[in-house]
């Protein structure tokens, strides 16, 4: 509650009072107080204090902090992992270009047909920018790791799977056992299977469909699981937002002649996915974390990276300085953009 | 139309068939459960019953299928636990608990996580050797080696155990024959209760039973239960990353409970702790059963992370015979099935249990 006249005063009386208001606020009070004492000033010290900003590693592994110089030597490693320095501009770009297609999927302005059209341009441009193959200089699949990777993974799953997703939550809906049956069973299927199963056993099975000779590189296989998966939760989310539209609403297009096809891609189909885009939007950044489990078969992206990076023989043993920075990253990106898509919902 | 579908159906299953029976011709495979039976050959490095190199595939898979309801059982009542007194500490007024949980709530929902997995692994691995283990009264130990805590045994047989379960069983039954036992509704936990402590106090007296310690020898200890820093990491990732969602769960079910109910229990005069208890929480079962039951679903799916820790659970048991024995399709097939079964198990009787507590707030 906002009082007229609030000043600092005030606002530190209010505090203060809530803190000792009673016996228990007051051993709350000192409970936190003592946790924030057990864990703040240990933790400073590692990371500022003690830290090591500017050396050698022989200066960070006699030191007690954390050793920051390794996270700047291996810093264009973490973002770009294999890519070839002299062409980084390539994936810097496409990164730009895909949190900008983020950025402007929150503007509810745009919202409507002519989002997916940006986004289908915009994907189109980033992977050609990052693997080339026309006009741009070609790049081998390998090579493409780090943060990249990891946008790629997330912003160019979901979308494909967006498709598929509608088809599987419209037809959930249908009369038709023939078709709601496997639709209900591929959504949860591919919800109730952990996504490292899924992952996994795409990577092993896609062999088994693929003629003779032909062996698609680990990040064909990891897409294809992904937007399968991205399929199933985005028909969930779909299902919601066509749930929200009332029944009357496609009565009173029935009343007005329409067909049942027409029926919902005219007026049923908007509204629906008007609610949804949240759902999808949130799905999104659920994945941009879930692609961190392609470093479990072996891809080179963010978190892998990482990984790697401190396994490197001149800097070993600072894994959990390099964490704390994908961390860091993973955390920045997520929390600006779900606490933007909260505010959406709530409208 | 629908006839279009069908028939795409059709000509896309058997053309996939086609395809997979060229390729199996190709590895010389053939589709077939038998490699069940098969000689493991490796090690497992942590399970509940002892497992030889020589035993069949089905003994490795279901040594890790215990590993996963041990570890998910044990990372789900962590969860629960973090989860209900966070979410609770949420709702106060306490600027400071609420800036902490607020804190580490958002900390953990937006880091993956596999990030927090290996995190707390790193953690452990820098914990001290054995010989400068952290110690706790001489009988729990915190090492590289992971926890070392005291171990229950028991030397009995198992004529004890019938007679145990002959006392528990006449227990209850004494007790509701009891005209005494008027207390209402929490009749049934209390007889339940003192069941399982007549059942447990012939178990104890019956058979010997002993409490083993750790003894430390040079590069382990021997005796007492060790908790392997695979095991800890794995619960303890996953106690913080399901007891965040847990406490927002919470939190939004507390709130969705009609402004009018606290404001009438407060009217009551009860304490805050009572309000919560008998008028709040149980109205607020409503809504969260089913996003609580997502949940613990999402935790017996996250534990198959174990295999980025070397942790040997359902899911390593299973990579491992697709690996040794080259079945993909029967080793995918068994995935999907021991993992989908458990899960619609928890679901239907989650939604069970939803549909009594909806049926108890419709009264």
């Amino acid at each position: 509650m906002k009082l007229p006249t609030a000043t600092p005063g005030i606002f530190l009386l209010t505090m203060t009072n809530r803190l000792l208001r009673s016996p228990l606020n007051f051993c709350l009070t000192l409970f936190c107080a003592g946790l924030i004492y057990l864990i703040i000033p240990p933790v400073l010290n590692w990371a500022v204090f003690e830290a090591v900003w500017h050396g050698t590693a022989e200066q960070c592994r006699q030191a007690d902090g954390a050793c920051w110089v390794f996270v700047g030597a291996k810093a264009r490693f973490f973002v770009y992992g294999f890519y070839a320095p002299a062409l980084q501009w390539r994936p810097t770009v496409a990164m730009t270009i895909m949190v900008a297609l983020m950025s402007v999927s929150l503007l509810r302005r745009l919202w409507g047909p002519q989002l997916g059209l940006i986004w289908v341009l915009g994907v189109a441009l980033a992977v050609w920018l990052s693997l080339g193959g026309w006009l741009l200089r070609p790049i081998p699949v390998e090579m493409v790791g780090g943060l990249p990777l990891t946008m790629m993974l997330a912003f160019i799953t979901v979308p494909l799977g967006f498709p598929i997703g509608l088809l599987l939550a419209l037809g959930r809906r249908s009369d038709s056992a023939w078709i709601s049956w496997p639709c209900t069973f591929y959504v949860e299927l591919f919800r109730g299977t952990p996504l490292i199963a899924v992952l996994f056993s795409a990577s092993v099975m896609v062999p088994f469909f693929m003629p003779e000779g032909i062996t698609p590189p680990k990040l064909m296989r990891a897409c294809v699981a992904f937007v399968l998966i991205a399929a199933a939760y985005a028909a969930e989310a779909i299902r919601g937002g066509l749930q929200a539209v009332t029944p009357s609403q496609s009565e009173a297009g029935r009343a007005l002649g329409l067909t049942s096809p027409q029926v919902i891609r005219l007026i049923v189909l908007p509204q629906a996915l008007r609610h949804a885009i949240p759902g999808l939007v949130t799905i999104t950044i659920t994945f941009f974390k879930e692609t961190s489990l392609v470093s479990v078969i072996g891809m080179s992206d963010l978190l892998r990276a990482v990984r790697v990076g401190a396994q490197d023989a001149q800097w070993l043993g600072f894994d959990i300085e390099g964490l704390v920075v994908a961390g860091a990253i993973y955390f920045v990106f997520c929390y600006v953009f779900s606490g933007i898509a909260r505010k959406l919902e709530k409208r | 139309m629908k006839a279009l579908v069908l028939l795409a159906f059709i000509i896309g299953v058997l053309a996939v068939a086609a395809l997979v029976r060229e390729s199996l011709a190709r590895e010389n495979l053939n589709l077939s459960f038998g490699f069940l039976l098969q000689p493991i050959g490796i090690n497992i490095s942590e399970s509940l019953f002892p497992v030889n190199p020589t035993d069949p595939f089905v003994w490795l898979i279901l040594a890790g299928l215990a590993n996963t309801v041990r570890v998910s059982l044990v990372a789900g009542l962590f969860a629960t636990l973090i989860g209900v007194v966070v979410g609770i500490a949420r709702l106060s007024e306490h600027p400071l608990l609420k800036a902490l949980t607020g804190i580490y709530i958002q900390i953990i929902r937006n880091t993956p996580l596999l990030l927090q997995l290996i995190f707390w692994y790193m953690l452990f691995l820098r914990l001290p050797t054995v010989r400068d283990a952290i110690s706790f009264r001489n009988s729990i130990f915190l090492s590289q080696r992971g926890l070392q805590i005291p171990d229950i045994f028991w030397r009995g047989s198992s004529s004890v155990i019938v007679v145990a379960v002959v006392g528990a069983v006449a227990a209850f039954f004494a007790l509701s024959f009891s005209r005494k036992s008027r207390v209402g509704r929490s009749s049934l936990w209390l007889r339940l209760v003192s069941a399982l402590c007549v059942g447990v106090a012939v178990v104890c007296v019956g058979g010997g039973v002993g409490v083993t310690m750790p003894q430390k020898t040079v590069f382990n200890y021997r005796g007492g239960m060790t908790l392997t820093p695979e095991f800890m990491a794995l619960m303890l990732a996953q106690g913080c990353y399901g007891g965040a969602f847990v406490a927002e769960l919470v939190r939004g079910g507390l709130q969705g409970v009609p402004k009018g109910q606290w404001e009438a229990a407060q009217s009551l005069g009860i304490s805050y702790f009572r309000m919560l208890r008998l008028v709040i929480i149980p109205q607020s079962l409503v809504t969260i059963t089913p996003s609580l039951t997502t949940q613990y679903i999402s935790i017996v799916k996250n534990s198959s992370l174990a295999i980025a820790v070397g942790f040997p659970d359902l899911f390593w048991a299973l990579s491992s015979a697709i690996n040794l024995t080259g079945h993909a399709i029967e080793g995918v097939t068994l995935i999907t099935f021991l993992y989908l079964l458990p899960i619609l198990l928890a679901g239907s009787v989650m939604s069970h249990f939803n549909a009594r507590i909806t049926a108890r707030g419709q009264r």
